[in-house]
């Protein structure tokens, strides 16, 4: 039987590797080789460009992107101009897909495991031998768990059919959760995909901690909005930031307002009852749902004199920000970060969405605007799972009740997961464990087999961007390279393996580029599909202006309802609050092994290369340290050292780090570098939601005596002769002008 | 030009090297009056670093290891400058990104002693890499800080080295280097125009860092030519429009759009900054 799988297995890696020759290129191999000047290679004339359209696919950002090739090697990354999310721009990690593409590190053949698990012990195999033994385990596999990354479509769709297939399930793996903001949207606009946040025709963006400009949802899509938010129409709008630590979106708000860790709900009811109270909003508007979620009564609750202790905002402060909200319309309020990483977190995003509702923004142009349901289950967006669900079923695994054969790809829940979780020890009671991915992580390095997967430049593939931007968007990935190391597509292994040992289950496809052809040929139906494949691949994929439900909101929600934050233990002892951040360039840490990324300067800090904690001045003064000093900073549930950022910007018993660095595996660039401060939070879960409350661990911090200076680009105050020159001349919109 | 900028212009053209007559920007003939140049805005850049990169990727830029950033010597043609205002909770981040100016009187072009860097006669401020000796005069002569000596020959491992863009020479040890402006797109488009015998578009050439950024905050163009659309956007924003460092006379080719800040508080002799930055 395996010999079959083999065979059946090259069929489709020829296939593949003849669909790339065809829509692609040719191998750099051949630059070896005698060419005739007269018989060329098909699309491979020596030295000149070839530009091929492609979706990143592998990473979260899912932007759509024409990378230009010469002699079969893949040069440069461009946003594809034609692309609805994107619109022809990019943000870091984009770019940076052709640099893990030609990574030094990366997988080239298979492992399996020689020493104890998470030892990083491996011995190289054949494609052959490692597949033999895949199959020999999923043969006698009762329960086949599969774990990936926020993948979608195609993809998504293989490896959830596969698992059922195998008695299993597919669980995605995100590092910091989209959980909340799905459920927020749920509940407060009766959605079930992500709303389209028209920014760009917005006067006005209240927002409570979601770093939109940055990582979150769909930042390069927000970006562009952004431009035209700022000076695309005849108002410039306005961004207000609401969050306990200053994000890049906080850094370019017009307002940045601190608050305390988990009190956003709270603020955001306050401004919506001085919204109420001044009538800043046709009542029309709000008397009703006000009415639902409570009364004026319970609103009234919140009026700013009895929040402002509890926020840290002070009174006409939180007036200012109704005044302004509610004067710039339209607009809107969204939520996101630590606001919805407390275990009030779900209330903190109704309650911003209350605001939403008040000033008639759902569904209005400026506003939040739906987006079409999906056509067909064929290419599904991402579908995460909570970390209570992941957490549980480490928990059942623990119990001895594990599945025969975990399946894990482009996820990597042993890092990310709070050491608290024991996640690790779970995937060690599972028998058999095959990591598939292009470059060692924590949870590969606990695999007994590794398998190398081709690269998002190197296969077929699909991609469902959620949110779509107002149209039915399914993103295409083909092959612009042709395959730099012996990987194998993700998909291509499940089909192999599906059509071998269940061929009465599977699919009838047997490569991932039948399957995402078939797909798309279901998905944009209609004329001559052979005339239509060849211009979704030129295009980068298809869209279709489509019909969009209205939002139905049902609120079950009380504005009484509104919880208090909780945190990890006392706060005595460990008396600071500990705020991760995904950076703009590392994010989740799944990109750490990229040296442009490592090297990307953190914007706020201008660091790069390790782990900083971000100390106010007089938190760092209490302390006795001084930027660069090497603090070990300690949780109830772990510990790991940092080096003092002193920020201007940093509030005082706040600390900041930022994710993505402390990994043990992944290559030069990646390998013990920094800390990571994801194992150390408390395990604790958003109510109502699932998620992890990534912004509800205590701290406490002590020096360790050591220094390391910090990798920053800035420089130290009065470091350069020119430092009293005006740089950045800023306006107040009024005719004034700095200098 | 501003009158700084006339004066600065009238000095540079008396200085005499090696015998040789400095010319400035007013003299060197500009064929159909190109002046690559760009308009930023700074309302709109939100310091995401997008351009940084694809500067990298365009511009076979070594990598930026750990230890080159600890000595300072990082390579970033160009870089996000981020400078403070004020303590919490009223603390404010400014952003603001710095490249080669390509100045019109440019203190780098005069103090070359084997003229590895000129003013062509498109407004492009020229690094010509093998004539350049290492003096670094031109690096220290630059107020902005954005010519790049190369202490070390760059490194790829393999197989990284097949992302290398052919088009662009790979700089080795003892050289400066600098933006260019991705001249190499510039020629392109130029050959591609003239192959198909007409001219130019509008927008049709774009640096990397143009190209990707999300925010359309850069905006490359010929600043010569009234109907682009960026030297209409900076006519009618000439109320939000300055040069860096104006008051150095040096004519930068970039023009920025100042930040707007509704809620700043405008003092004649207020800086924006704190804190200070590269």
């Amino acid at each position: 039987m395996s010999g079959l799988g083999r065979r059946r297995f090259l069929v489709g890696s020829a296939a593949l590797a003849g669909g790339a020759t065809v829509v692609a290129c040719a191998a750099p191999e051949r630059e070896s080789q005698v060419q005739s000047f007269v018989l060329q290679p098909e699309l491979s004339l020596p030295g000149q460009e070839l530009w091929f359209a492609t979706t990143c696919a592998h990473s979260s950002c899912g932007n759509s992107v024409v990378v230009r090739t010469i002699d079969g090697r893949a040069k440069k990354v461009e946003g594809n101009p034609a692309f609805p999310v994107n619109q022809g721009k990019l943000n870091v990690r984009s770019q940076a897909g052709v640099q893990s593409l030609y990574h030094p590190d990366r997988l080239t053949v298979p492992k399996r495991r020689r020493g104890l698990r998470g030892a990083n012990e491996f011995e190289d195999l054949e494609w052959p031998a490692g597949l033999d033994l895949l199959t020999e385990k999923m043969s006698e596999a009762r329960s086949v768990v599969v774990i990936t990354g926020p993948i979608s479509g195609t993809r998504a769709r293989i490896a959830r059919d596969f698992a059922t297939a195998f008695g299993g399930e597919h669980l995605v793996y995100e590092t910091l959760e989209s959980t909340v903001w799905r459920k927020t949207v749920q509940d407060g606009l009766g959605a079930r995909r992500l709303p389209y946040l028209d920014i760009a025709n917005a006067h006005s963006i209240l927002s409570f901690g979601a770093d939109f400009l940055s990582t979150w949802v769909s930042p390069t899509q927000y970006g562009v909005g952004y431009g035209e938010f700022r000076q695309g129409h005849g108002e410039r709008g306005r961004l207000i930031q609401v969050e306990p630590r200053m994000s890049l979106t906080g850094a370019n708000a017009d307002s940045w307002v601190y608050v305390h860790p988990g009190q956003e709900g709270a603020l955001a009811l306050s401004i919506a009852q001085v919204i109420a109270a001044e009538g800043l909003a046709p009542p029309d508007n709000w008397f009703n749902v006000v009415s639902e979620v409570g009364g004026l009564d319970a609103l009234n609750a919140y009026a700013p004199d009895r929040v402002s202790q509890r926020t840290g905002v002070p009174v006409e402060r939180i007036q200012e920000i109704a005044r302004e909200f509610a004067s710039h319309q339209p607009g809107f309020a969204i939520a996101g970060g630590p606001a919805l990483a407390s275990t009030n977190g779900l209330d903190n995003g109704l309650a911003a969405m209350l605001l939403n509702h008040m000033v008639g923004s759902v569904g209005q142009p400026g506003g939040l605007l739906p987006n079409p349901n999906l056509r067909s289950t064929v290419t599904p967006p991402t579908e995460p799972t909570s970390f209570a669900d992941l957490a549980g079923r480490g928990n059942t695994w623990l119990e001895d009740d594990p599945p025969d054969v975990a399946i894990v790809f482009e996820a990597d829940p042993v890092y990310g997961m709070p050491q608290a979780t024991r996640f690790a020890d779970a995937l060690g009671k599972i028998p058999f464990v095959v990591g598939i991915g292009t470059i060692m992580s924590e949870t590969l390095g606990h695999s007994d087999l590794v398998l190398p997967s081709t690269h998002a430049f190197e296969e077929w593939g699909d991609y469902v961007p959620d949110p779509a931007p107002r149209q039915h968007v399914v993103g295409l990935q083909q092959p612009v390279v042709r395959p730099t190391t012996s990987g194998r597509s993700f998909g291509d292994i499940l089909l192999t393996l599906w059509h071998d040992l269940r061929p009465n289950l599977a699919p009838p496809w047997e490569t991932m580029r039948d399957a995402v052809r078939a797909n798309a040929a279901e998905v944009f139906r209609g004329g001559d599909f052979e005339e239509r494949w060849v211009d979704l691949l030129k295009n980068g994929g298809g869209w279709n202006d489509d019909w969009a439900p209205e939002f139905r909101a049902a609120p079950d929600w009380h504005v009484n309802l509104l919880a208090e934050p909780a945190f990890s233990d006392n706060g005595v002892e460990f008396p600071l609050h500990l705020i991760p951040f995904e950076g703009v360039a590392l994010g989740g840490g799944d990109e750490t092994a990229n040296p442009w990324l490592q090297a990307t300067p953190d914007p706020i800090s201008t660091a790069t290369w390790t782990t900083w904690v971000e100390m106010n001045p007089s938190t760092a003064a209490a302390l006795n340290v001084s930027r660069g000093d090497v603090v070990r900073i300690e949780t109830a549930h772990g510990e790991f050292e940092a080096g003092v950022y002193i920020s201007p910007a940093a509030a005082p018993g706040v600390l900041g780090v930022p994710v993505g660095q402390g990994h043990a595996f992944g290559g030069r660039w990646r390998e013990d570098r920094g800390s990571n401060v994801l194992a150390s939070l408390a395990p604790l879960t958003v109510a109502g939601s699932g998620g992890l409350a990534w912004a509800a661990t205590r701290a406490r911090v002590r020096p360790t005596g050591d220094y390391r200076q910090l990798p920053t680009i800035e420089v130290l105050p009065n470091a350069r002769n020119d430092v009293e020159e005006v740089i950045v001349q800023v306006t107040n919109g009024n005719g004034d002008h700095h200098k | 030009m501003s009158s700084s900028a006339n004066e600065a212009a009238a000095r540079a053209s008396a200085v005499s090297e090696m015998g040789r007559t400095i010319p400035t920007d007013a003299e060197v003939p500009h064929p159909e009056g190109v002046r690559w140049g760009m308009v930023v805005d700074l309302d709109r850049c939100t310091g995401c670093q997008a351009c940084v990169v694809a500067c990298q990727a365009e511009n076979n830029i070594a990598l930026n290891e750990e230890q080159r950033v600890l000595e300072r010597r990082a390579k970033t043609w160009i870089r996000i400058e981020r400078y403070w205002e004020g303590e919490f909770p009223n603390a404010k981040a400014r952003f603001i990104p710095v490249l080669c100016q390509h100045c019109g009187n440019a203190p780098c072009e005069t103090v070359c002693p084997v003229w590895a860097t000129y003013h062509n006669n498109e407004g492009l401020n020229v690094q010509v890499y093998n004539r350049c000796i290492g003096t670094r005069f031109c690096a220290n002569g630059c107020p902005y800080s954005v010519r790049y000596f190369n202490f070390w020959n760059p490194e790829w491992p393999e197989p990284m080295n097949n992302q290398l863009n052919p088009d662009v020479t790979v700089r080795t040890k003892g050289i400066i280097e600098k933006c260019t402006f991705c001249v190499q797109r510039i020629n392109r488009v130029q050959v591609t125009a003239k192959t198909e015998g007409r001219e130019i578009r509008s927008g049709e050439v774009q640096p990397a860092c143009a190209q990707s950024c999300p925010t359309s905050a850069l905006v490359f163009c010929d600043i010569n030519d009234p109907e682009s659309a960026p030297a209409q956007l900076a006519e009618a924003e000439a109320g939000r429009s300055y040069t860096l460092l104006e008051h150095f006379g040096t004519d930068p080719g970039i023009i920025y759009l100042k930040k707007v800040d509704p809620h700043a508080e405008i003092h004649e002799d207020e800086h924006a900054h704190a804190g200070a930055h590269a």
